[in-house]
């Protein structure tokens, strides 16, 4: 339907002053002064995914163990609650992560709310990226809140997670864009996780990026082999040299769930342990990332993307009763770095 | 230069940029914005909500505390005051409590900090709050309970118990508030402060798990936020709650709620862009259940029944069940409660028949007592509406005539008009249009669009062409509006004499319009008749008056020193041509009469259409404002009048055509090359003429087209 468009004879005053403003806000963006450079040491590193921080021991043993570095929490998710977007999940800490760890805090934003974010965005007047400018602000401001309510001191990077499509691209990019600039006023810098999907794509605005080595395949197809990992699934995107220009980190999987099936239809995912699965009509298919499969994956990835010494492991995530399902020396080998 | 070039390119693009974001604006209201289903405003039944009840008393409250010659607007004044306002109140004030307080201190601290309790609860329930992200002065919520614990229960009359039980509550310290109060209450002897701590104590207990209990106790209470909160934490819908109370305000509410959204979702249904059917048919079936549910409460006879009912006739009209909706209004005008809703249940009856009932004899007299009520609605709460005028005018330009439209048709609180415009211009001109009652569509249009702006002395609203009216008298064909027009000098029948003399019928907007209409059928002995009797002062009132500029007749751009008879003026010289084309014998100056007549057309026509995903656009004209009255309207000019103007330009060009083929003064017809700005043609065609011998001479890019060449 077409919208009724007299002309307006204001129309034209009005566009000449927002020529002047566009024209000032050109000039203006040539006196920026230069960020600072940020900094990221390849190290050991590992997801915390809990909305408890509590890590038993035994896990705080694992980090010892394999001279872990880097903790990347999940402090938040972002989501579109009662037409809101707003944090949800948010972790509590019930222990102070150790100050030898460096904590990267890491927000992920489910596509409804960065959906929401857009349209808000778009239906605003002026539409100049404004609406993203706050999402941002408001997404660092608690970030630092977290920090500084949990005495958590050791924090040079913040870390943005979203499985973004490509409608969505240009929002997305501006709301890191303006998320980078304000942690790199603070000093700190911005890191994106990547999927596979991603890495033909243009390079989010960040100064880092974790390939997602994890969750490649179909979970909704009841006759896929392994959803977290396959190697099958992972190879037709390192079929030719990839050329990404963001430098990557590669995360790869230790965890495992049963997928339940009903009708050759996805039902729920439940917990490795959970009996609750075996009704009748139910398929259930167990899925575990197994040593020799994120050993070739690495390999792969490695060999396609990483830049000798530079690209560092991370693992998902800390959870004793996965951890122990892998022996001391894989665990090196998968913490271990091309050089 | 290559970054001149680049600066002049951003120019531009910006400058395009800048321009074209204004398409989008103002934004017009349609009948189809308009809402039908809508309860009164005030409560049907009588229990107002616990808010207002406690606010009151605590206001009464304070009054008694501080004694004599306080009154509760005194209180609720200062209690309206920021942190810094209450921190020193002023003895001399004319405000009676804020002396009192300047004398009680001990008042006045705790006054400051309930103030600091709520706001600093106002910015925790922000979603995005966080320990630490706040950057004022506030004290936290801890600090606030440790501070009102610290003070005794029977101090400020047990004011502290009350913000201690607040603050606990938010911090969801539950069974502790709980306990606190069991500890204390025997102390608090203040009503106020007991009831106002209730509603605080039921919420723990709904979060300890006692939910069924305390929504009952939240119904009895009358505390429509809580119940709000409680429905849906429990999953019920809140029909189902409302069978438990169906008197309490909150229900009304969010009825009114409800049937706004569904009578605008099924209004405006390509707007809501459904996904698929199914979406649309949820809708539908979610209607179907609630019209059940409304039925089995109006069926417990709850002294506002009316309202259930109206409430399922209104579903039963948004389903197309007329019938039933029908059968739902009679049942409601007999029911408990009725009275506040009489007038909105005759409003539903009319908008059910306008759609549903047959046309004849009976569907004119149907809408002649619809359109009466209304009317005399419409004047019964003027007062109402100028209230609304006046504080609307605060924030709107009213001498800008589309925001003055926008306001005398989106005044949300004027329902009687908004009535007359959704059902009579909305729903039933449409009708009478398809049943070919072009006359009678028009003149009720006229009247369900300018009652209430005539009402107001505000006419000149129909010059903004921005009405309904203004669309269905511009879109009809010419025939049906001069139809209309002498219906108007001589009604048929009393309805219509009463149409005329509500409706706008001033002589010169009609006959502007008509004259328009003319010239677009290329019928400019009419449109002369019709144009020569426009007054001046009416012509620059126009909003097209500025783009009266050029000379139609000229190809080239020709400014024009006066703009009086601007379209009258066209209408003659078109005239003009048309009988020298026809009448002359003479060669050259029939053909020059066709270029005239050609040049005339063509200025007018709409051209290039072009389809792309929005639909088929045109360009108008260089002088569109002879035959319409604003640009890029393409849905609402209509596809009549565009086809018309697309075969003006055919025409134009053929008339050109045929000119040329018709010219034996070769001079002259060179000379009409200069005009239309064809100069090659002109040295080409016409080589041997003194045109071609001066343009040659004039024109560097013409020199080498040479006699022979």
């Amino acid at each position: 339907m077409k919208t009724n468009s007299p002309h307006y004879p204001h129309a034209t005053a009005f566009g000449l002053v927002l020529l002047t403003a566009s024209l000032i806000k050109v000039a203006l963006s040539g006196c920026q002064h230069p960020q600072p450079t940020f900094v990221h040491h390849p190290m050991r590193a590992i997801y915390h995914w809990k909305t408890t921080f509590a890590p038993t021991p035994g896990e705080l043993a694992f980090i010892n163990r394999h001279h872990v570095g880097r903790l990347y929490i999940h402090y938040f998710d972002v989501v579109l609650r009662d037409n809101v977007v707003q944090p949800e999940a948010t972790v509590q800490f019930i222990d102070t992560p150790p100050d030898s760890l460096e904590v990267v805090p890491t927000i992920f934003i489910t596509p409804e709310a960065m959906r929401a974010m857009q349209e808000e965005n778009e239906s605003s007047y002026p539409c100049d990226g404004h609406v993203l400018n706050s999402y941002a602000q408001r997404i660092v401001k608690r970030v630092n809140a977290m920090n500084k309510h949990n005495c958590i001191n050791n924090v040079g990077e913040v870390q943005i997670d979203c499985d973004w499509m490509s409608q969505l691209r240009s929002s997305y990019f501006q709301l890191l864009a303006a998320t980078r600039q304000l942690l790199h006023e603070q000093g700190m810098g911005l890191s994106v996780t990547v999927r596979l999907h991603q890495l033909s794509g243009a390079e989010p605005p960040a100064d880092m990026g974790v390939l997602m080595l994890y969750n490649t395949g179909n979970i909704m197809n009841p006759h896929t082999r392994n959803s977290i990992l396959d190697l099958n699934d992972v190879r037709p995107y390192f079929k030719a040299t990839t050329h990404y220009r963001l430098p990557l980190d590669f995360a790869y999987p230790d965890f495992g769930w049963q997928v339940c099936y009903r009708d050759g239809k996805f039902l729920r995912l439940a917990s490795p342990g959970d009996t609750t699965t075996q009704e009748r009509g139910t398929m259930v298919r167990r899925e575990q990332a197994d040593f020799a499969t994120i050993k070739s994956v690495k390999h792969l990835a490695e060999q396609s993307l990483s830049q000798a010494g530079q690209s560092a492991c991370i693992i998902y995530h800390l959870d004793e009763q996965f951890l122990n399902l892998f022996t001391h020396d894989q665990i090196e080998t998968i913490y271990s770095t091309t050089d | 230069m290559t970054r001149l070039k680049r600066f002049t390119a951003l120019l531009i693009s910006i400058t395009l940029t800048a321009i074209a974001s204004m398409a989008c604006g103002p934004f017009i209201t349609t009948p189809r914005d308009m809402v039908v289903y809508k309860l009164c405003d005030s409560p049907i039944a009588p229990q107002p909500d616990l808010t207002t009840r406690l606010t009151q008393a605590s206001l009464q409250a304070w009054c008694d505390w501080a004694g004599g010659g306080i009154t509760t607007g005194d209180v609720a004044q200062v209690m309206s005051r920021s942190v810094p306002q209450l921190e020193s109140p002023d003895a001399q004030s004319g405000n009676a409590f804020e002396r009192w307080l300047s004398h009680n201190p001990q008042a006045a601290e705790y006054l400051v900090l309930a103030r600091q309790c709520e706001l600093t609860r106002d910015r925790m329930s922000d979603p995005w709050w966080y320990p630490e992200t706040d950057d004022d002065d506030l004290p936290t919520i801890e600090e606030v309970e440790r501070y009102a614990r610290s003070h005794s229960a029977t101090e400020a009359q047990g004011r502290y118990t009350l913000l201690a039980v607040r603050a606990m509550v938010t911090q969801h310290k539950w069974q502790q508030c709980i306990d606190y109060w069991d500890s204390v209450q025997h102390q608090v002897a203040c009503q106020a402060v007991r009831d106002l701590v209730e509603p605080n104590l039921v919420g723990c207990r709904f979060h300890l798990g006692d939910s069924a209990q305390a929504l009952r106790r939240f119904l009895e209470l009358g505390d429509v936020r809580s119940v709000q909160f409680c429905c849906k934490q429990m999953g019920l819908d809140w029909l189902d709650c409302a069978r438990m109370s169906p008197e309490l305000y909150v229900f009304q509410a969010q009825l009114d709620d409800y049937l706004r959204n569904l009578d605008h979702q099924l209004n405006n249904a390509e707007a809501y862009d459904w996904k698929d059917d199914t979406e649309f048919q949820a809708l539908l079936d979610e209607c179907r259940r609630r019209r059940a549910k409304c039925l089995t409460i109006a069926q417990q006879r709850p002294s506002n029944a009316a309202m259930w009912l109206y409430a399922a006739a209104a579903m039963s009209d948004a389903l197309g069940d007329y019938a039933l909706a029908t059968q739902l209004c009679t049942q409601a005008r007999h029911a408990r409660g009725h009275q506040m809703l009489d007038e909105r249940i005759d409003v539903l009856k009319f908008h059910i028949q306008v759609q549903s009932m047959a046309m004849g004899p009976g569907y004119d007299a149907m809408l002649q007592r619809g359109m009466r009520q209304l009317t005399t609605l419409t004047t019964r709460d003027i007062q109402q509406f100028r209230e609304h005028l006046a504080y609307e005018t605060a924030h709107w330009n009213l001498d800008n005539k589309e925001s003055a439209n926008y306001v005398y048709h989106n005044e949300a609180n004027y329902y009687w008009h908004n009535m007359l415009y959704r059902i009579v211009a909305g729903e039933a001109a449409p009708r009478l249009v398809q049943a070919g009652k072009t006359t009678l569509a028009l003149m009720a249009t006229n009247v369900a669009e300018n009652y209430l702006p005539r009402l107001m002395h505000a006419d000149s609203l129909m010059q903004c062409y921005d009405n309904h009216t203004f669309t269905l008298a511009d879109t009809l064909p010419t025939q049906a509006v001069k139809r209309y027009r002498q219906a108007v000098a001589s009604p048929h029948n009393g309805f219509e004499r009463w149409l005329v003399q509500l409706g706008y019928n001033d002589a010169d907007y009609w006959n502007e319009l008509l004259g328009t209409h003319c010239l677009r059928d290329m019928d400019y002995a009419d449109a002369i008749a019709y144009l020569s009797q426009v007054s001046h002062a009416y012509q620059q009132s126009m909003n097209i008056w500025p783009y009266f500029k050029h000379d139609p007749m000229r190809h080239q751009i020709v400014r024009i020193s006066d703009r009086t008879d601007y379209k009258l003026h066209y209408a003659q010289q078109m005239l003009a041509a048309q009988q020298a084309m026809r009448q002359s014998h003479d060669p050259n100056e029939q053909a020059s009469a066709m270029m005239r007549l050609a040049i005339g057309l063509g200025n007018v026509a709409d051209s290039e259409e072009t389809d792309d995903d929005y639909g088929t656009w045109f360009t108008e004209g260089r002088d569109w404002a002879l035959v319409r009255y604003g640009t890029g309207s393409a849905s609402d000019f209509g596809q009549a009048n565009h086809q018309a103007l697309m075969r003006q330009l055919i025409l134009s060009n053929s008339l050109k055509q045929k000119a040329f083929r018709t010219f034996t003064d070769k001079n002259l017809a060179a000379s009409w090359c200069v005009e239309l700005c064809q100069y090659v043609a002109a040295v080409t065609r016409y080589p041997d003429t003194p045109t071609a011998q001066w343009l040659r001479s004039h024109c560097d890019g013409l020199r080498d087209y040479k006699v022979g060449k």
